[in-house]
């Protein structure tokens, strides 16, 4: 099951992140993202070691916690797109098509003429997509 | 990792024992521990005491047994390291061996007490016969009968050689590898005996199948059969699953906690050994499904904090596992890749682990908090710790992971065990006296030293946060004050608003802990700015808040807890609320006269986000004195109103500084009632301004300021006051260098800027520069132009005070070019004396001289000073400007004052300004007399001169002006008047050089001595005789002086020096005369003729021809007739002339022609000198009457003496 999502902007400010979880633990979300922004940083800067090619805007498992993994995915204008997710066994290719369609969410969202690029995204329309893309993935419904 | 025992921790290694012979023990045991499989070695001194190696009687494992009351023995493997040998040797001494019979029986007593100890337990026997030397005593027959005796193979029996260095060394060795091998054979046999039972399954218990497998797996690493050891480890693990069954919940505390303990120490085991053949993916990955299994077996509630100590020790160990691995570990070799999730970098990390132990530290700290609580209120009174009880009662747990044992109670297992609520109470008591906060503080710091390595910034920044939590926890603020703090600065950086609001929760509830008023509400007034996000999407929008365990004292982030922080903190800064004590019995901090609150707001502060103040003045450039605006924008992003009662503005210059007061009408009755604290340093102040903030929204006020310097004028900073003793500085900015709050910045909406109007908030600058003051001083150039040269002319300076004091005035006066800028200054210009080119060359300034000596004026270059004037005082001063040829000058004058006295200085500490007046003055300059001379020989008397003739060649030059010797010549001196000006002619003279050489005189009477008035134009002549009495061929003949000087004229203004008046004396012109030539003349021609004729008439005219010289001249003449004249006599000869004589030629002539009329021209020939001449032909002229006219031409004849011939 996704339990965040999270967009992260040029600066490494959070431009959109959304739990999915019925618990009082948003917070520990925010931790969880903002810490996987260092293995992001460590696999852009150090990319051959870590195996990741240089075009390649799916960047895998960054790094499990005690009860979550975290996957990113970052794009061409260094707008990172994490996910949040309990499940332990999830096919690469389910994850990298999550990832595509979250990141084409953001761009419909950041195309937006009134959305000022590097702001925080409040479109309740993308709030919803998202949540309906989250929601697909759970169902297996990946399209 | 420490925790455990030795033996569980180091591999085990095979256990021999020695017995006999203690003087050998010592290097027996050295030389086995070398040993290539080194061998511990239990030295047993004397066989009596041998039985300590035996143990009890095995018995056959039966099915109809009960299950065992444990799963593995607690101290079964101490047991085999070190207890329990794997082979025994026997030393005996060669004495005792072929000693007498009674020895030998001593001997044989002997090994059958050590076959009846080891009988049952499969030890290997060796037996050792020790001898000094080979060549010793020997007995076959006994050492036969030995080996039958201890039923040994012959090669277990050896000689053991001591006193031969290199036999010595020789038999250890044969004594190691005799017992190495007997020790591999007997944990393979003892390995094969317990698989046996495996196999056979004759038991039902899967406990039973636990510990055997176990046994396998430690026996199999006695013989370092890594493999094998693995193998039943896994086993043994997995089968322990089996046991767990699965209603976890409703087994007994101690029953998970002995499983767990079981679970624990195989998995350790399995760890240690995949660790160590460089496995460490496996490992992690073994490690991942440990956790994921038995982190569900939390067990009864109240023994949750025991699972979750459990699960943390876990992770701790397996972080050290790890650590001490990679420290370790050489290059791995790539592992094939195994299935399951792959492993990440963060995995292989020991940090990971240690964090994660260290989150499970704290939920153990939770759930023990609970657990006590529960326990607390149901324990009974008086209830006893019994497992805390002396020493002697309480005796060790048989079973890994069981309770200790109260020996007092009985000896059967069963009723040695405590209760379960004595197992609980007494964990709880141990609990108790734990440091949570401290260890899991100590786990954040190695994770963070771990981090380090590997440079995760963030990572390092949320285990910043963590120990925080840890330290707010532990109740030792000051230290969790000092991480939350470090940490805060990158959540800013990042913009990560949730988190800072988390840990600016816990900063000011540790600032209030500590008693820090000032720092609690720096911290509360940043929280409630915070633009804590709210989410958009969910069931419940509007009150969604950002909450979890992390959230700290603070609560749920969100709106509503934004508000009430703000309303708790502008409270408690107005004064009407206080904060909650920390402690019970206290009184909260209050902002109060003694306490007042003074925040500091710089450019970089975090609080700017509370308040953040612009300013632009409207103009860039301003006069003092003149009122320019200001525009003041403040910002808050509070989420509530902020009434501000006052705003103090603070300049550079103190003095426009100024208040600005809210009105009182619209101020809450706490606030108007209330005293006003601190009077504000008496500023001006401005009422009834709105200073009501609405959050995120500019609050634009536009004020009027009068800056009184020049300079420069700056907004430093705005005071606003909060509440009557709670005021903020805050420094302020220009809108066009203003770079946002960077908290804001990501969030939506439009960014507006501080001042409308675009301009300024591009350009908008919080300076201003203040010009200079206009000067209030006057200054006046006076002078009537135009100036002649060579006159001093006078110009008047007048200073004239329109309402300044002058203070240490200068006045530089200094000359240009006409086209000099008026901006030059003196020190750019050149002064004119030096200056070579330019029309300032030309003239020179002057000041009249000292007292009683006018006649002199005097050159000066710098600035006239000028004495202190008060309003109104007017100072005036000369100075005059000669010329030495006529050119226009700009006559420039700067004058620079002070108000004050220049040691003054102002309360700002600057010099008073300095003012300058700068004014100029075109002056032209005229010529005033034209002078030209010329000399000229007397009337129809002309000497010839030779030296002339000669200058008449082309070759010579022209300017040669010859005179006759002792002749007179009369000089005509002509004076124009060039000037614009009247000007009246003194005197004209000649002055002659030498009195000997030449006499001058001047024709015509003295005149009187006020002179000839001149008029522009007019021309003046004046006559002068000249005699040169020596013949030279240069001669000075002297110098004309002319004294003049202008003329008063009455159409001036009054104001303009009468230069007339000013002027005592007239100026005086010299032109020197050009040198002559002096000559001899050798001839002398006179012309004489009447004054006129009548038409008609005849009448004489001759020629006389004087010969001056001692020598006889010859002269030819030749006469060119004229038409108007006919005439008689001879026209042309030569003539001889003596010495010193005259010769005459006389003609008579008839005019035919009336008016004035040329005569016939004689010309003369010097034949001796081969010069000629001709008298000119305008001397040679007649007026010829047509008839005799009425005057007396006798009259006229005798009036004739106007020109006399001077002789």
């Amino acid at each position: 099951m996704i339990v965040c999502v999270a967009v992260v902007g040029q600066q490494n400010n959070p431009l959109y992140l959304q739990s999915f979880t019925n618990g009082d633990d948003a917070l520990k979300f925010h931790y969880i993202v903002h810490c996987s922004l260092d293995v992001i940083d460590e696999k852009v800067s150090n990319p051959k070691k870590l195996g990741v090619s240089l075009n390649e805007t799916f960047l895998g498992l960054l790094y499990p916690t005690e009860d979550y993994k975290v996957f990113g995915y970052l794009s061409n204008t260094k707008i990172k797109f994490i996910l949040v997710t309990t499940d332990q066994d999830l096919r690469d290719a389910d994850v990298r098509n999550f990832f595509r369609r979250f990141h084409a969410a953001y761009v419909d969202a950041a195309s937006n003429p009134f959305h000022v690029p590097g702001k925080r995204i409040t479109s309740p329309a993308f709030a919803e997509r998202v949540s309906s893309i989250v929601k697909a993935f759970g169902a297996g419904q990946v399209p | 990792m420490d925790q455990y025992p030795e033996e569980l921790r180091t591999p085990p290694m095979p256990l021999v024992a020695l017995v006999g012979m203690p003087e050998l023990h010592s290097a027996i045991s050295m030389s086995l521990h070398t040993e290539q499989l080194p061998l511990n070695t239990l030295a047993i001194p004397d066989i009596a005491k041998i039985s300590i190696i035996g143990g009890k009687e095995r018995k056959a494992v039966d099915a109809r047994m009960p299950p065992p009351v444990g799963i593995l023995k607690a101290d079964w493997l101490a047991k085999h390291r070190t207890r329990s040998p794997a082979v025994l040797a026997v030393l005996l001494s060669c004495d005792q061996v072929y000693g007498d019979p009674a020895q030998w029986l001593q001997v044989c007593s002997n090994i059958d007490i050590i076959k009846g100890v080891i009988r049952g337990r499969n030890i290997k026997l060796v037996i050792a016969v020790v001898q000094p030397s080979l060549n010793g005593e020997m007995n076959e027959d006994r050492l036969t009968a030995l080996r039958k005796r201890a039923e040994i193979d012959p090669k277990n029996c050896l000689i053991f050689i001591t006193h031969d260095p290199g036999e010595l060394k020789r038999s250890l060795l044969r004594l190691g590898s005799i017992m190495g091998e007997l020790a591999s054979m007997y944990y393979r046999d003892e390995g094969r005996r317990v698989k046996l039972r495996i196999e056979k399954k004759t038991y039902s218990s899967v406990e039973l199948s636990v510990r055997y497998n176990f046994k396998v797996a430690v026996y199999a690493e006695f013989r370092r059969d890594w493999v094998t050891a693995l193998k039943f480890y896994e086993t043994s693990y997995s089968l322990l699953q089996e046991v767990i069954t699965a209603h976890m919940e409703l087994q007994p505390v101690q029953r998970i906690v002995e499983l767990k303990a079981v679970a624990e120490q195989l998995h350790f085991k399995i760890s240690t050994l995949l660790l160590h053949s460089g496995k460490e993916s496996e490992a992690v990955k073994w490690f991942r499904q440990h956790i994921a299994w038995y982190k569900r077996l939390v067990g009864p509630p109240e023994g949750a904090f025991l699972h979750w100590a459990w699960v943390c020790k876990q992770f701790q160990v397996f972080a050290e596992l790890l650590d001490n691995s990679l420290a370790t570990a050489s290059p791995v070799a790539a592992t094939p890749p195994s299935p399951g999730p792959p492993v990440t970098e963060r995995e292989l990390q020991p940090g990971y682990y240690l964090q994660v132990a260290a989150s499970y530290m704290v939920l153990r700290r939770r759930c023990f908090e609970s657990a006590l609580a529960t326990f607390e209120a149901f324990e009974e009174e008086g209830a006893v710790d019994v497992l805390a009880g002396p020493r002697d009662e309480i005796g060790p747990p048989l079973y890994v992971g069981q309770a200790s044992r109260l020996l007092k109670r009985g000896s059967t297992v069963d009723v040695q065990s405590p209760t379960a609520t004595e197992f609980m109470r007494h964990l709880i008591y141990v609990e108790k006296s734990f440091t949570h906060s401290h260890a899991a503080i100590d786990l954040l710091t190695r994770a963070h030293e771990q981090f380090k390595k590997v440079q995760a910034v963030r990572m390092i920044y949320q285990l910043g946060s963590e120990m925080g939590r840890e330290y707010y926890n532990a109740r030792e603020y000051e230290k969790a004050k000092r991480l939350f703090d470090s940490v805060a600065g990158m959540y800013r950086k990042e913009a990560w608003v949730s988190i800072l609001g988390a840990t600016l929760g816990y900063l000011r509830e540790c600032a209030r802990q500590l008693g820090q008023l000032q720092e609690y509400v720096e911290y509360a007034l940043e929280l409630a700015s915070l633009p804590i996000p709210i989410p958009t999407f969910g069931p419940d929008v509007q009150h969604a808040v950002v909450s979890g365990p992390e959230v700290g004292p603070a609560g749920p982030l969100g709106q509503s807890q934004r508000e009430h922080v703000h309303k708790e903190v502008i409270y408690l800064l107005q004064g009407t609320s206080s904060v909650l004590p920390a402690r019970e019995g206290e009184i909260g901090m209050s902002v109060t006269v003694d306490q007042p609150i003074a925040l500091e707001v710089d450019l970089v502060s975090p609080l700017r986000i509370f308040l953040s103040a612009y300013v632009a003045f409207h103009d860039q450039v301003v006069k003092p004195g003149v009122k320019t605006s200001l525009t003041l924008s403040l910002l808050t992003h509070l989420p509530l109103n902020l009434i501000l009662l006052e705003l103090e503005v603070h300049f550079s210059q103190p003095e426009c500084s100024f208040i600005l007061r809210h009105s009182t009408d619209a101020l809450p009755d706490f606030l108007r009632a209330g005293d006003k604290g601190a009077p504000s340093e008496g500023l001006p102040a401005a009422v009834d301004y709105d200073l009501e903030l609405e959050p995120s929204k500019w609050k634009r006020i536009t004020v009027d300021v009068i800056p009184n310097h020049s300079g420069k004028l700056e907004c430093l900073a705005v005071v606003a006051r909060v509440g009557p003793y709670a005021t903020l500085r805050c420094q302020v900015e220009g809108p066009a260098t203003r770079d946002g709050i960077l908290l804001w910045m990501h969030e939506p909406g439009l960014d507006t800027s501080p001042v409308k109007d675009s301009n300024l908030a591009y350009f908008g600058q919080k300076i201003l520069q203040v010009e200079e003051a206009e000067p209030l001083v006057e200054v006046e150039m006076v002078a009537s132009c135009p100036a002649v040269v060579g006159e001093a002319f006078p110009v008047l300076l007048v200073v004239t005070s329109k309402g300044h004091p002058v203070r240490g005035g200068e006045l530089d006066v200094y000359l240009g070019s006409p086209n000099t800028p008026l901006a030059a200054t003196p020190r750019s210009t050149s002064p004119l004396a030096s200056s070579p080119s330019g029309g300032a060359a030309s003239a020179e300034l002057l000041r009249a001289g000292a007292e009683g000596d006018e006649e002199a004026y005097v050159k000066f270059i710098g600035p006239l000073q000028v004495p202190s004037l008060e309003p109104n005082d007017v100072w005036e001063t000369t100075v005059y400007l000669r010329w030495c040829e006529p050119k226009a000058v700009n006559l420039m004058v700067l004058f620079g004052y002070q108000t004050k006295e220049n040691l003054i200085t102002d309360a700002a500490g600057s010099p008073s300004p300095r003012f300058r007046v700068q004014k100029s003055m075109f002056v032209n300059c005229e010529e005033a007399l034209d002078v030209s001379y010329q000399y000229v020989a007397p009337f129809r008397r002309d000497a010839l001169l030779p030296g002339c003739l000669l200058s008449d060649q082309p070759l010579s030059g022209s300017s040669v002006i010859a005179l006759p010797l002792d002749e007179a010549s009369i000089l005509v001196v002509t004076v124009k008047n060039s000037s614009s000006l009247s000007l009246n002619l003194q005197s004209i003279n000649v002055v002659e050089k030498d009195v000997e050489a030449c006499s001058v005189r001047k024709s015509g009477t003295c005149r009187d001595s006020s002179g000839v008035l001149l008029s522009p134009e007019e021309v003046f002549t004046q006559l002068f005789y000249v005699r040169p009495l020596i013949a030279s061929s240069a001669l000075e003949v002297g110098t004309i002086e002319i004294a003049w000087h202008r003329e008063h004229s009455s159409h001036l203004p009054s104001n303009v020096p009468d230069i007339s008046q000013s002027l005592v004396n007239p100026f005086s012109r010299l032109i020197s005369l050009a040198p002559v030539l002096v000559e001899l003349p050798p001839l002398i021609v006179t012309f004489e003729c009447p004054p006129h004729a009548l038409l008609g008439v005849p009448f004489m005219c001759s020629m006389n021809i004087q010969n001056i010289t001692t020598n006889l001249q010859e002269v030819s003449f030749s006469v060119f007739d004229t038409q108007s004249f006919i005439f008689a006599g001879a026209h042309s000869d030569t003539l001889s002339i003596l010495p010193n004589a005259t010769h005459a030629l006389s003609y008579k002539l008839v005019p035919i022609a009336a008016g004035m009329q040329q005569l016939p021209q004689v010309r003369f020939t010097s034949t001796r000198y081969n010069a000629g001449f001709q008298p000119s032909s305008l001397s040679t002229q007649l007026f010829v009457y047509p008839a005799a006219p009425s005057v007396d031409p006798q009259k006229t004849v005798s009036g004739k003496p106007g020109i006399a011939v001077a002789s």
